[in-house]
């Protein structure tokens, strides 16, 4: 980290030597900043200041300082409520699912059976598909007509022909499941590190000790990955959060907003409403999510991240 | 007894591995193989193999979604802001990870705080100014977002170079050889397996990419891969094979990828859902 200042010392030109180098490493970040800050780091402030106009885009010369205009009407919109509450839907459920779901599939593999290489492989597919292959293609399967599902209960004899995506009460809880599908194999994959890291004497140090499989669980896998579990438990939420394209491509938030998230609704008012301020302030909801998520991140990954490398 | 419990505790497993093998796999399959047949065989017959082979689908798909030009544009797009990605990430991560200089540690908050806003959440913002500059329509208004993300990248190369002993650097330079000598001649060929890891992280990120595109771009000869499906499908939805043909070939790519280079695209996967 000193090697620039160790450097300089030993030429003894230490000021104009400084300033080159100095000149040098700030010539190296500018082009990063030059996209960064406007692309990244001012749209924090934008999206707040933008939640407190209404504009209807486009022509700067039509926006109006609408005050709390649209916090207001963020209260008082069902639909908000509604896909709030199906985006922490979505967070409760995928999260409590997948994470115990990988942790359970990452122990079994860690078991170093025969094959297990190449399965944990195939488990880790879905995760380089795009949501939108992902999404036209289940929605294939699950089309109630033609689909594969139901051609399926068919043939099984059964009478019971679900509507799937078209059905308010269960599109959510599929289009959670195609989620889960696609990710989990990326939390298996870090609990898999996670679980390499533990020292293997303690399982025979346990098996030894008369341990059944239960009792090395509890009392040695669960407490020595609890890091590696509150980061896969955050990363789940973060994503749960930012959930859209999948939405978007399979049901738009329909039938009836059964499907509708806050990215989802915040797309829709922005870009087919044109409510730019209005958009800006769910915006600014999934933002403030996003941050108090990513701050409890922040505090805890760093022994969580030593795990994995 | 104790090895007959044994034999059964690895059926068991065996079993529970294998029934999610399936369902991870099978879909994926079927894709493939009823690609592979016409669409009435799809729709009178969907689990058997093809009858009647045929590459018809693929030729539609091909024609009619015009996807000899959607591949050239992503990869086109691909290319300039992977590249841009990469030499933004190396330098940027060099500056943090071994040079010592007046307000470093405040100019890297900076970069942190950036890290923290969900694409989502910088959609509108964005908008605004790819719209104020012209560029709507335009590849040009993708790669300067996309150059924008490069905060993981930064992130990682930054532990990257921390890794770096300092002391081969050192000798560089007293050797004679200049500060941007020591970076592009000593530092950056150090660098590939940094590199490697962000450049899989963003070749999935990009090619996978839907929201932006959809935003930013109109006409149709600019489709992206993304949105060339979901075109493709609101109006084909009944022609069932060709939309498995099409599925097939915007997926095909990542996944040969990842057979080829399983290792590099967990690493750089998982690692990109630790910091970014």
């Amino acid at each position: 980290m000193q090697f620039i200042k160790f450097a300089s010392k030993k030429k003894k030109q230490t000021t104009t030597l400084q300033t080159k180098q100095n000149r040098f490493a700030y010539s190296l970040l500018v082009p990063g900043y030059l996209f960064f800050i406007p692309f990244r780091l001012l749209s924090i402030i934008a999206i707040f200041v933008m939640s407190f106009v209404s504009w209807k885009g486009y022509s700067f010369s039509t926006i109006k300082w609408a005050g709390l205009d649209n916090f207001t009407r963020l209260i008082n919109d069902p639909i908000f409520w509604k896909s709030l509450w199906h985006t922490i839907q979505f967070v409760l459920i995928v999260v409590v699912v997948q994470t115990v779901l990988a942790l359970f599939l990452a122990i079994l593999l860690e078991q170093h059976l025969p094959l297990t290489k190449f399965i944990r492989g195939i488990y880790f597919m879905p995760t380089v598909l795009s949501l939108v292959v992902v999404g036209i293609l289940f929605g294939y399967i699950f089309s109630p007509s033609s689909g594969v599902v139901n051609a399926l209960l068919r043939t099984l004899g059964s009478e019971i022909q679900p509507h799937w995506l078209g059905d308010p009460k269960i599109a959510l809880y599929l289009i959670m499941a195609i989620t889960t599908w696609k990710e989990f194999g990326l939390a298996m994959f870090i609990f898999i590190a996670g679980l390499e890291a533990i020292p293997l004497d303690l399982f025979d140090a346990a098996k030894v000790d008369g341990a059944n499989s239960w009792n090395i669980l509890r009392n040695i896998i669960l407490p020595l990955i609890k890091e590696t579990t509150t980061v896969v438990v955050i990363l789940t939420t973060v994503n749960c959060l930012k959930v859209f394209d999948l939405i978007w491509v399979m049901t738009k938030g329909g039938p009836f907003y059964a499907t509708e998230v806050l990215a989802t609704r915040m797309y829709t008012q922005t870009f087919n409403h044109g409510n730019f301020g209005y958009g800006s302030a769910i915006a600014s909801v999934l933002f403030i999510l996003t941050f108090v998520v990513s701050v409890i991140q922040m505090k805890v990954s760093r022994s969580g991240k030593e795990a994995i490398y | 007894m104790y090895k007959v419990g044994r034999v059964l505790k690895h059926a068991l497993i065996y079993f529970i591995l294998l029934v999610v093998f399936v369902l991870v796999l099978y879909p994926v399959i079927w894709m493939f193989i009823n690609s592979l047949k016409p669409t009435w065989e799809i729709l009178t017959n969907p689990f058997s193999l093809p009858t009647t082979f045929t590459l018809e689908n693929y030729i539609t798909a091909w024609n009619i979604a015009n996807f000899g030009r959607v591949f050239l544009n992503t990869v086109g797009l691909l290319a300039i802001s992977l590249s841009g990605i990469l030499i933004i990430s190396c330098m940027g991560g060099y500056v943090f990870g071994k040079l010592e200089f007046p307000g470093k540690n405040f100019l890297f908050y900076f970069w942190l705080a950036g890290m923290m806003v969900p694409p989502h959440v910088s959609l509108i913002p964005n908008f605004v100014i790819i719209d104020y500059l012209g560029l709507i329509d335009n590849y040009l208004s993708l790669i300067l977002v996309y150059f924008g993300s490069a905060t993981f990248g930064v992130f990682v190369m930054r532990s990257f170079f921390m890794s770096v002993p300092t002391e081969i650097l050192e000798a560089a330079l007293i050797d004679g050889c200049s500060e941007s000598g020591v970076f592009w001649r000593i530092a950056v060929p150090l660098a590939k397996g940094g590199l490697t890891t962000i450049a899989i992280f963003y070749f999935v990120f990009l090619w996978n990419d839907y929201m932006y595109p959809m935003t930013f771009l109109r006409s149709d000869s600019k489709n992206t891969i993304s949105i060339a499906l979901t075109a493709f499908r609101d109006v084909y939805i009944t022609n069932w094979g060709s939309l498995l043909a099409a599925l097939s070939l915007a997926s095909l790519p990542p996944i040969i990828f990842y057979f080829i280079f399983q290792r590099q695209f967990i690493r750089g996967l998982t690692a990109g859902a630790l910091k970014g």
